[in-house]
């Protein structure tokens, strides 16, 4: 239980720590426009890497891949992000069954 | 204006608070199949609050490591965070402890929703959006985190997630309103997503997302600079 209330200080500290004091260079613009990129950043990182990467392995046709292809127009068109989880494994279930 | 922003903070996380769910049940689920009990998995939860930590936390206790390899490894999968916290440092206007709370729930998807949804709406006050929708988080992880565990000593392990693909459904449909929405942000994206495969072979998919974070970061710094001496 120790290493868990460490654990979950050092989290809350990584958390608060730039929130208390501004990190160096903030009024930088280039700074600032380096930061705003974060967001578009991660939504890249949580998304392709674990699509194309299984096991360490680059896997490029895979039910995954298939799945998430045919749910890009529905989410475009739709213009309803969370439209996409639904669809995304309504055909990730329904390939797994004629596949 | 409070009221407003906190609320719709906590609807509109709620497609990843289904991410969180159903991750969160997977948590509980692994915990419970291990051995540990009910109150040190459920700790582990609203203790730490940090998805990837956790799983890392657990695989490496299953795996019988040394406590400091733990608490390195928990630290260098958060250390994500101190570039959220960078980049909220401007957008937070409370002072001193209020903060806390904000940082506390800063998670990975609630940093998302308060700042593209603030982008959308600059009339929101981003410190009850990001308040909004982390206590919803919040809730629906540890409820799903005690419904996982009590799921495993009901059903054992007749239940299998499809790990991968709930983070790629979860953000999938972000990806993609982001990049209609926001043309100037295409080539980013492009170069991000390429740039993912020769990270992919070196480094686990944790691993390449801060990668891809410090790249992003360095790749914008440097075309406003391009901008500004053009």
């Amino acid at each position: 239980m120790r290493l868990i209330i460490v654990i979950g200080f050092s989290t809350l500290f990584l958390r608060a720590i730039f929130l208390y004091i501004e990190p160096l260079n903030f009024t930088d613009p280039v700074f600032r426009k380096a930061m705003e990129a974060v967001p578009t950043a991660l939504l890249v990182g949580l998304v392709i890497p674990f699509l194309i990467f299984t096991e360490g392995w680059l896997n490029l046709i895979s039910i995954e891949m298939l799945a998430s292809l045919l749910t890009i127009p529905f989410v475009y068109w739709s213009k309803r992000p969370w439209i996409g989880i639904l669809v995304a494994f309504a055909f990730y279930y329904a390939l797994q069954i004629f596949l | 204006m409070h009221w407003i922003s906190f609320r719709t903070g906590g609807i509109k996380i709620l497609p990843f608070a289904v991410s969180g769910l159903i991750f969160g049940m997977i948590f509980g689920f692994v915990g419970a199949s291990a051995g540990f009990p009910l109150r040190f998995i459920s700790a582990m939860s609203y203790i730490i609050f940090a998805g990837s930590a956790q799983f890392i936390t657990l695989i490496l206790l299953i795996e019988n490591e040394h406590a400091f390899g733990i608490m390195l490894a928990a630290v260098l999968v958060n250390i994500r965070h101190l570039i959220y916290g960078a980049a909220l440092h401007n957008k937070i206007k409370w002072k001193g402890l209020k903060k806390l709370p904000l940082a506390y729930l800063l998670t990975d998807e609630a940093f998302l929703i308060s700042t593209l949804t603030t982008k959308e709406d600059q009339e929101l006050e981003f410190e009850w959006v990001l308040f909004g929708a982390g206590l919803m988080l919040w809730v629906v992880w540890n409820l799903a985190t005690i419904g996982g565990y009590l799921i495993e000593e009901k059903l054992g392990s007749l239940i299998s997630f499809p790990e991968n693909f709930v983070i790629v459904a979860s953000f999938l449909g972000f990806l993609i309103d982001h990049w209609r929405r926001y043309p100037e942000e295409r080539l980013l994206i492009l170069i991000l997503s390429f740039s993912a495969v020769p990270l992919g072979f070196m480094l686990s998919p944790t691993w390449v997302l801060v990668a891809l974070m410090v790249l992003g970061a360095i790749i914008s710094g440097a075309r406003e600079r391009g901008r500004l001496q053009a």
